[in-house]
């Protein structure tokens, strides 16, 4: 308390006309990036003015710049300092409820912009709120700045109600219009309304005289983008001209323009965007600014979302039109951001369009490109002994990288292909954890690659037939299609509760446990998601709408339902295809999409097999009988892959085969219950149908008529419809 | 589980060679298979000599086959207290005679065999039963032939396979007969025989061990990925709030600052002269936000309407857009009611709408206040203060009199002794028939006489005096 009243008599003593000269100097120098002389002017004024905390912050921000903005540490320590020795509270930064003009508030705002760059956006949220709370008593200059920065930290979390509201009231404070109705704070408006616009140039702020308010602040041009333009602001407050402290209202609109796009964006309301960006475009134009690549990139974003690929990329190749900027001297360089590059930015957004207009291989393509440019772009500036600047934190950029490259390539779902997405994806899990669909795509990645393994060692060792001893003395030896008891040691999916990740089923279990716990738990929920039409954040992607979060749900579940077979947890399986058939079926406007069509079917098919193992078998018959309906037939769903069997059963048959799956798997089951003959009935049909017979329908009639005792039609089953192996050769090859 | 290797299996085909179960006692045969492998070993040979018995043209002669089934019954055992774990493959053997796949048409056994096979499943002293030689024990049976063999309880012969679940039982050896089936008859191709089961032994190898049973088929889920769900790039714009800046305002006292608040500090204590008056407005007009720089708090809003209702009114239209309105707004409509503050809040009316629900409290505290003062003098002053600034809102169409009817009639009629309480009631009452005559003239066409809503008029100038 001592401290604080003295650190307050501290500013109200008389600034003394040597001290003022210092603090202009240092001004000066740090505006024309001559960081040592201010650096220099600083300590000067320190040893004049030893407490005083805006000095102390002021030599911070220039040991910041001077370090080329890679010394993060030290500044944060020194920010919380300045702010602690004047907040009374221990907090993070917290300041008082009211904030008063001694207040160290640019130390605050600069302590939010340094965990901004660190990707903390609840954190800087949390920390401007008291500012944001107060923001009519805030300087208008650090004022917008809290907004603006509160805006992009809640897009950035897909937080777009949030945005929404700041964006609303920070036009009805900073920007003029008519006196305000007995209502003073702003209301919310619905996402699904257009932006109710502030009543442009109908009146003037009360206090801002005619004419004032051009200051510098745009921060649009080139060369103004430097932080010491603001401080240009607060120098002429020292003067006292009328001007003091007037934002650039032209520049604002256009920020929360571009701002409120982004955030109709992350609505998922390509409509309003697009209305936004062409208001955001046309005042853009008007004030006779040069387009500029983020509105290119923007304006191109939303014509993508709108569906219109072919307008997107022509806006995306519109970038070649745009001058380059100048370069810039080193110590002005450092304060720009520099990625992503244009060439990684554009590669992976030309990626992006390729792929909504479903050429996946032009997309993989460009993904391939743009990593490979990041890459080369990041080990060029490694080598040149460049540290990464607090502006130039990689670390998304490289997430969404992996990511988008990950997902293109689980899409072509090969061996090599997925085992690489795995890695990629794993790589996006460092940031963003929270993601319940990236959770899902590894476990996708894992059963992919158990499968792919599998099916190796099908391929090894394929089914067929061997004839042993000769003349009186013969026999045949079966060879089926390698079982799963025995395939699934081979693939190394040994029981272990090892968290290691690796592409393995016991991971992916894992991984599924965490996408369960992130998705709405109840179907209730999910209800009500869809009722209020809430989106689900999904970073880095845009927020999920409702029927997404569903299908993403039934996905995992039905991961979790065939993982827990492959793993042998009978009941787990169970469990997790009775949950995934009754959530398929509880929501009667989406149960009858392909997607919902497909993850019911298998769903029935989980739970009969898990069903089967614990020996309830009628149970089983009832969920496969269940599981077909003709609707299947119409709906092979599109993200289907057919694997194997699946495949050969389509190359040869005339019917679904999805009902021959079905009809396999109720001959499998009858015949486990013994009921030879029905099982007979189901395996003819699929007999029948087949134009050539897969070895696995061989073996079931073998099978079958073995065990009706039919020895003799066993044998001719067997010699003529199995491949007759070489016993040397299949010796060799085991 | 690693299987055995040729020369294993080389050893149990030796074992069961026929020459030498028929000249040794079923007793060296298991002791001989003891020897030859270890322990750990014991399940994987039991398994290939089931499947030799099952295939009954393996090993065809009777001796083979008695010594394959004590090895199948005792070879698994460390103590005699223990079951074999083939003991229910022994039991189906028993009951049926076939191999439990059915794979044979013919029973695996014969009459002699099967009463060998019920001996080692029910005699109690067992090593009494393998001192003999299996020729020996064969020729025993063939005399007992015609005796009917003694039936095994049901039970155990039905609980040794129903245990098991079905996807377990269900299983099929691989290994078929051929088309044609060998006949054993020809007993010159013995050695033949023997070489022949030899290779087919080594040559299945592994596959001996595993039986075939049909599984279900597991399509494994769909891979989707959304269409709206690869993540597009922003470019790499910088703005200006997300940099990091430098505070400006260091060694910056604004004397506009300092010098309002040293006039704020003295408009807290006492009414400001003209001069310094206008300038604390000049710097306020100047900077609308000094308002909040200047320590005006909601506390210390009366005082400063006490001293100085002026700029109390400026501040207080500053604050108009703020949260903090409502805050202010609540001390001014509980402060103590003076000329001041009804200045302040008539010159707020003006300005701004505001919120009808502050009107409205305002005046009923007004009025609850001037009948609750003790001073003959200050009351009345207070109550034509009151009256007037009713009126001027009445003029000024900022409040809706219907709304305060009752409210202000009786508060006229208990001060009618004062002539702008009076002045006041006949406002109301114009206002009140002029409404009604533009709305229900035909109803009401006396406009003189008073309407149903309010009370009699007083004679307020007589009173008055």
């Amino acid at each position: 308390m001592s401290k604080q009243a003295n650190w307050q008599n501290r500013v109200d003593i008389e600034v003394t006309s040597s001290e003022k000269e210092l603090a202009h100097k240092a001004l000066t120098e740090f505006q024309n990036f001559n960081y040592v002389n201010a650096l220099n002017a600083l300590l000067k004024l320190e040893e004049l003015r030893p407490n005083d905390v805006k000095v102390q912050h002021n030599k911070a921000a220039c040991e910041f710049f001077l370090s080329g903005l890679t010394n993060v540490d030290a500044f944060l320590k020194a920010l919380q300092e300045v702010i602690a020795q004047y907040s009374k509270s221990q907090g993070p930064g917290r300041l008082p409820e009211v904030p008063s003009s001694n207040e160290p508030l640019i130390a605050v705002l600069n302590l939010a912009v340094v965990y901004y760059h660190q990707l903390k956006y609840n954190v800087v949220i949390q920390l401007l709120k008291p500012l944001y709370d107060a923001i009519e008593s805030l300087d208008e200059m650090v004022g917008v700045r809290v907004c603006l920065l509160l805006i992009s930290s809640h897009i950035q979390i897909s937080s777009a109600d949030n945005a929404q509201a700041v964006i609303e009231r920070t036009r009805t404070t900073f920007l003029p219009q008519p006196l305000p109705s007995s209502e003073g704070e702003t209301v919310m408006s619905s996402p699904h309304q257009p932006l109710a616009h502030s009543e442009i140039g109908v009146a003037a702020l009360p206090s801002s005289p005619p004419g004032a308010g051009n200051s510098s602040s745009a921060g649009d041009t080139a060369g103004n983008f430097a932080s010491g333009g603001d401080g240009a602001e607060f120098t002429s407050a020292e003067v006292g001209s009328p001007k003091e402290a007037c934002i650039d209202q032209e520049a604002l609109r256009r920020r929360l323009q571009v701002q409120s796009v982004r955030t109709m964006l992350s609505f998922c309301q390509p409509k309003l965007a697009a209305k936004e960006m062409k208001v955001a475009i046309l005042q853009a134009v008007s004030s006779g600014d040069q387009l500029q690549l983020s509105q290119i990139c923007l304006k191109s974003q939303v014509r993508h979302m709108q569906c219109q690929p072919q307008k997107a990329l022509k806006v995306l190749n519109a970038r070649t039109a745009i001058p380059e900027a100048a370069p810039l001297a080193h110590n002005c360089a450092i304060t720009r951001r520099d990625v992503p590059s244009q060439d990684v930015w554009f590669y992976n957004n030309l990626a992006v369009v390729n792929w909504r207009s479903e050429k996946p291989a032009l997309a993989l393509s460009h993904f391939d490109k743009a990593i490979n440019t990041f890459v080369k772009e990041q080990s060029k500036k490694a080598a040149d002994g460049q540290v990464p600047s607090l502006y130039n934190n990689c670390a998304k950029v490289n997430a969404t990288l992996c990511y988008n490259m990950g997902c293109s390539m689980l899409h072509f779902n090969t061996l090599p292909m997925v085992l690489a997405a795995f890695d990629l994806f794993i790589e996006t899990l460092q940031l963003y954890p929270k993601n319940p669909r990236l959770w899902l795509h590894l476990a996708e990645c894992c059963i992919a690659v158990h499968h792919w393994k599998r099916k190796e060692l099908e391929d090894a060792a394929p089914a067929g037939v061997k004839k042993l001893g000769n003349g009186m003395l013969s026999k045949l030896l079966l060879i089926p299609p390698p079982s799963r008891c025995s395939s699934w040691n081979s693939c190394g999916e040994a029981p272990s509760d090892s968290a290691f990740p690796e592409p393995k089923l016991p991971f992916g279990r894992l991984c599924l446990q965490n996408a369960l716990k992130l998705l709405p738990t109840s179907s209730r929920d999910l209800d009500e998601l869809e009722k209020q039409r809430q989106l689900f954040p999904a970073l880095p992607s845009l927020p999920m709408r409702p029927d997404e979060v569903r299908r993403v749900k039934c996905a995992v579940l039905c991961c979790a339902a065939y993982t827990d077979l492959c793993l042998d947890d009978h009941q787990g399986a169970l469990t997790h295809a009775s949950a995934l058939i009754s959530l398929v079926t509880s929501s009667p406007a989406t149960s009858s999409t392909p997607a919902a069509i497909h993850f019911r079917y298998l769903g029935h098919l989980y739970a009969a097999e898990a069903l089967v193992f614990m020996n309830k078998i009628s149970p089983a018959v009832k969920h496969l009988e269940q599981g077909w309906s003709s609707d299947v037939i119409s709906s092979i769903y599109d993200g289907t892959l057919l694997y194997d069997f699946e495949e050969e059963l389509l190359a040869n048959s005339n019917l679904d085969p999805h009902q021959l799956v079905i009809k396999y798997n109720l001959s499998v089951t009858f015949a486990l219950r013994e009921d030879f003959d029905k099982a007979l009935t189901s395996m003819k049909e699929i007999w029948d149908n087949m134009r050539r017979q897969p070895p696995r329908v061989v073996m079931l009639a073998i099978y079958l008529n073995l065990k009706k005792g039919h020895l003799e039609k066993a044998q001719q089953l067997a010699l003529e419809h199995l491949q007759t192996v070489d016993p040397k050769k299949y010796n060799a090859s085991m | 589980m690693a299987t055995l290797d040729s020369s294993q299996l080389n050893d149990i085909i030796d074992l069961l060679e026929e020459k030498y179960t028929e000249s040794t006692t079923l007793d060296e045969i298991l002791s001989t298979a003891r020897k030859k492998f270890s322990n750990k070993d014991y399940f994987k040979v039991c398994s290939v000599v089931s499947i030799l018995v099952q295939q009954r043209d393996l090993i065809p002669k009777s001796s083979q086959k008695l010594a394959a089934l004590v090895l199948l019954h005792q070879l698994p055992l460390s103590n005699p207290a223990e079951e074999t774990p083939f003991l229910s493959q022994l039991f189906t053997i028993l009951k049926d005679g076939v191999s439990s796949s059915k794979q044979l048409p013919q029973p695996v056994l014969d009459e002699k065999e099967k009463r060998f096979l019920h001996s080692l499943l029910t005699v109690k002293n067992i090593s009494e039963l393998l001192k003999h030689r299996a020729t020996d024990l064969l020729a025993l049976y063939e005399k007992e032939l015609h005796k009917p063999l003694p039936s095994i309880s049901p039970t155990s012969l039905n609980q040794s396979s129903s245990s098991l679940p079905t996807n377990v039982k269900a299983g099929v050896s691989l290994l078929l007969p051929s088309v044609q089936p060998a006949s054993n008859s020809a007993a010159e191709c013995r050695s033949e025989t023997s070489a022949t089961t030899r290779s087919i032994i080594i040559e299945a190898g592994e596959e001996l061990h595993r039986s075939y049973m049909p599984e279900l088929l597991r399509p494994p889920p769909p891979v989707t990925i959304s269409p709206d769900e690869l993540v597009w790039l922003e470019s790499c714009h910088q703005e200006a709030e997300e940099e990091i800046c430098y505070d400006a305002s260091m060694c910056v006292t604004s004397e506009g600052d300092t010098e309002a608040r040293r006039l704020m500090g003295r408009a807290f204590k006492e009414t400001l002269s003209i001069p310094q008056l206008q300038l604390l407005l000049a710097h306020l007009q100047r900077d609308p936000r000094l308002v909040y720089r200047t320590g005006l708090t909601p506390q210390k809003l009366p005082v400063l309407v006490e001293h100085n209702p002026l700029i109390a009114i400026e501040f207080l239209l500053r604050v108009m857009q703020t949260k903090q309105l409502t805050d202010y707004l609540n001390v001014l409509v509980n402060m103590e009611m003076s000329l001041h503050s009804m200045e302040v809040v008539n010159r707020l009316t003006t300005a701004v709408e505001l919120p009808p629900e502050f009107i409205h409290l305002y005046i009923t505290n007004c009025i609850s206040t001037c009948g609750t003062i003790k001073d003959r003098y200050m009351q009345n002053r207070l109550v034509r203060l009151v009256c007037v600034f009713l009126q001027s809102l009445i003029r000024n169409k900022i409040i809706n009199v219907k709304n305060l009817c009752v409210e202000v009639q009786s508060f006229c009629i208990e001060f009618s002794r004062i002539r702008e309480a009076a002045a006041l009631f006949k406002l109301i009452k114009q206002l009140d028939s002029s409404e009604s005559s533009s709305s229900g003239a035909s109803a009401n066409p006396d406009t003189s006489q008073p309407s149903v809503t309010c009370l009699a008029p007083p004679t307020a100038d007589s009173r008055n005096q």
